[in-house]
């Protein structure tokens, strides 16, 4: 408060210039490391992909019994963020052993096997 | 005087820095445990899906007789089971448990066979032509003693179709087609009520509830009953397993789900609504409207010592799905019909009887019989079909008991509940 009672701002002393340097770098590397460290998370977290990745196979799976899995790959906007590899094989009379394997970019997020019926 | 301390720029900055720094850990934290969230529910439904996928390896196992065994699914050493298949009448009854990490999942189905409907009807070769009467209607390919079927007129109905058989026209083979023999063997130990490997006998509590559909246990609990006995107001879902040494009767307050149901003779009151399969020695007599969900089955096993013919007889608007087979091999009592299908009455799947059916109602499936037969106020008519109506199934794939089949495909048929547990250490 000033003399006459009225608000006044005073300024941030700094004691010298080398401690308003200092004090900018700290904040501006803290930002950074924020910043940088905000996206890294964002890339490396694998957590929701793999959830996704395993409702596709369920899709998969659930469209294999239908004939049309090929088409609900190439129709699903979702299949496009990964690569998919899908191999069959017979386990007994009526029952197939199927694998399904997902990437994204070189990453591998799933890899999956059951036992269903049908045929190759 | 103590001088109070000035803030500068450089505490400022350290405070921002100091917050900043822990909103980031607090992000990294909270991913972290995102990622621990999102791997245990991969856990879960991964255990989930072994469980099943055991349940199919489980069909084809050949040591399934042998009690629980620990299988390695894909040879990896990561997907391991354990499989236990029970026969459970004309099913198998198959319990795997799965895990993955510290997630654990349970199942119970039921196995069944594949059956072919190509060829509807199939009599023996010593039944006599074929007598197509009133409403009577065949779709699908038929196997009577020299490809002889005729047009009929029978209590005053003649046929009132254009073509006798919608389907081609075998002659019937010089042996009669015979029951699957693991099959064969399980009727008759079903219904001479011979005693099961793991049953241990069970008492319900006042409300007559049991729920057995995610049991995982390898053992099968039964509900014993003494003298005549009327069952009403219980709520079961099986596997389990009902048996009367005398009359036993249902009626429509009952809700029973996958059951196997024993007696001498068993009544089903009208309006039920039951999945079972029911098994007696004397006779079992389904009253009008009641329905037999998938999969179902009623079988006799006719005692050699008896006198008195056993049969089973659909009421009037019944509904089955399933198998209904009667096992008759000796010589009394064929007039007597082992089999009578009501007017109305529904049956979806597999009929068999090595004697005589009188069939008034829609038979939806494959129906292989010594001869049909028409009994009347005044007579019985062998070689006859009145108002009956054959077609083939009508339910997706022929899926059932597999009666007549030899083929080795085969599938689960029902599900029970899945059941999800944390592994203990």
């Amino acid at each position: 408060m000033g003399k006459n009672g009225s608000r006044q701002t005073k300024k941030l002393k700094a004691a010298t210039l080398l401690e308003s340097v200092i004090a900018m770098s700290m904040m501006a590397a803290a930002l950074s490391f924020a910043v940088g460290l905000h996206f890294r998370i964002l890339h490396s977290d694998q957590g929701a992909d793999k959830v996704q990745a395993w409702a596709l196979t369920e899709e998969l799976l659930a469209h294999r019994s239908t004939g049309s899995w090929v088409e609900q790959i190439e129709r699903n906007e979702d299949f496009k963020h990964f690569e998919i590899q899908i191999n069959e094989e017979v386990h007994s009379p009526g029952l197939i052993d199927i694998s399904i394997v997902i990437h994204k970019g070189k990453a591998l997020l799933l890899e999956r096997r059951c036992i269903i019926p049908g045929s190759p | 005087m103590h001088k109070r301390l000035k803030a500068s720029a450089l505490f400022y900055a350290t405070t921002v820095s100091l917050l900043i720094g822990l909103v980031m850990g607090s992000m990294i934290l909270l991913t972290h445990f995102r990622n621990i969230r999102s791997q245990e529910w991969i856990a879960h439904e991964r255990a989930a899906s072994n469980a099943r996928s055991a349940a199919y390896f489980a069909l084809h196992n050949s040591d399934r007789e042998l009690g629980s065994i620990h299988v390695d699914l894909f040879q990896n050493g990561s997907d391991s089971a354990t499989i236990n298949v029970i026969p459970w009448g004309g099913l198998d009854l198959i319990k795997t448990r799965a895990w993955i990490a510290d997630q654990e999942a349970s199942i119970t189905a039921f196995g069944g066979f594949l059956f072919d409907d190509q060829v509807v009807l199939d009599l023996a070769r010593k039944a006599g032509p074929l007598h197509m009467c009133g409403d009577a209607r065949i779709h699908g390919d038929v196997r009577v003693p020299l490809s002889d079927v005729r047009r009929g007129y029978i209590e005053g109905k003649p046929f009132t179709g254009e073509k006798l058989v919608n389907g081609q026209l075998f002659r019937s083979e010089d042996q009669n087609r015979s029951l699957r023999k693991d099959l064969e063997s399980r009727l008759q130990q079903n219904c001479t009520r011979t005693h099961l490997e793991g049953e241990y006998p069970i008492e319900l509590p006042e409300d007559h509830r049991y729920d057995n559909l995610g049991g995982s246990s390898p053992t099968l609990p039964v509900l014993q009953f003494h003298g005549r006995t009327h069952l009403e107001g219980y709520d079961l879902k099986g596997p389990i397993l009902i048996r009367c040494d005398d009359s036993l009767s249902i009626d429509a307050t009952n809700q029973m789900e996958m059951v196997i149901i024993q007696a001498p003779f068993i009544t089903i009151d009208p309006g039920t609504r039951l999945t079972a399969q029911l098994f007696s020695t004397q006779g079992i007599h389904l009253s009008e409207d009641v329905q037999l969900l998938f999969p179902s089955m009623l079988a006799v096993w006719r005692d050699e010592h008896l006198a008195a013919p056993a049969f089973i007889r659909v009421g009037e608007n019944a509904h089955v799905q399933g198998a209904v087979i009667a096992v008759d091999r000796s010589t009394r009592g064929r007039s007597q019909g082992n089999i009578l299908i009501g007017s109305g009455a529904l049956v979806q799947g597999e009929v068999y009887t090595d004697g005589s059916i009188q069939h008034q109602g829609h038979i939806r499936g494959t129906t292989t019989a010594g001869e049909l037969i028409l009994r009347t106020s005044a007579s019985v008519y062998q070689g006859h079909l009145l108002d009956g109506t054959i077609q083939r199934y009508d339910l997706g794939s022929q899926w059932g008991f597999g009666c007549m089949t030899h083929s080795e495909e085969r599938n689960i048929l029902q599900w029970g509940r899945m059941v999800h547990a944390r592994r203990r250490s």
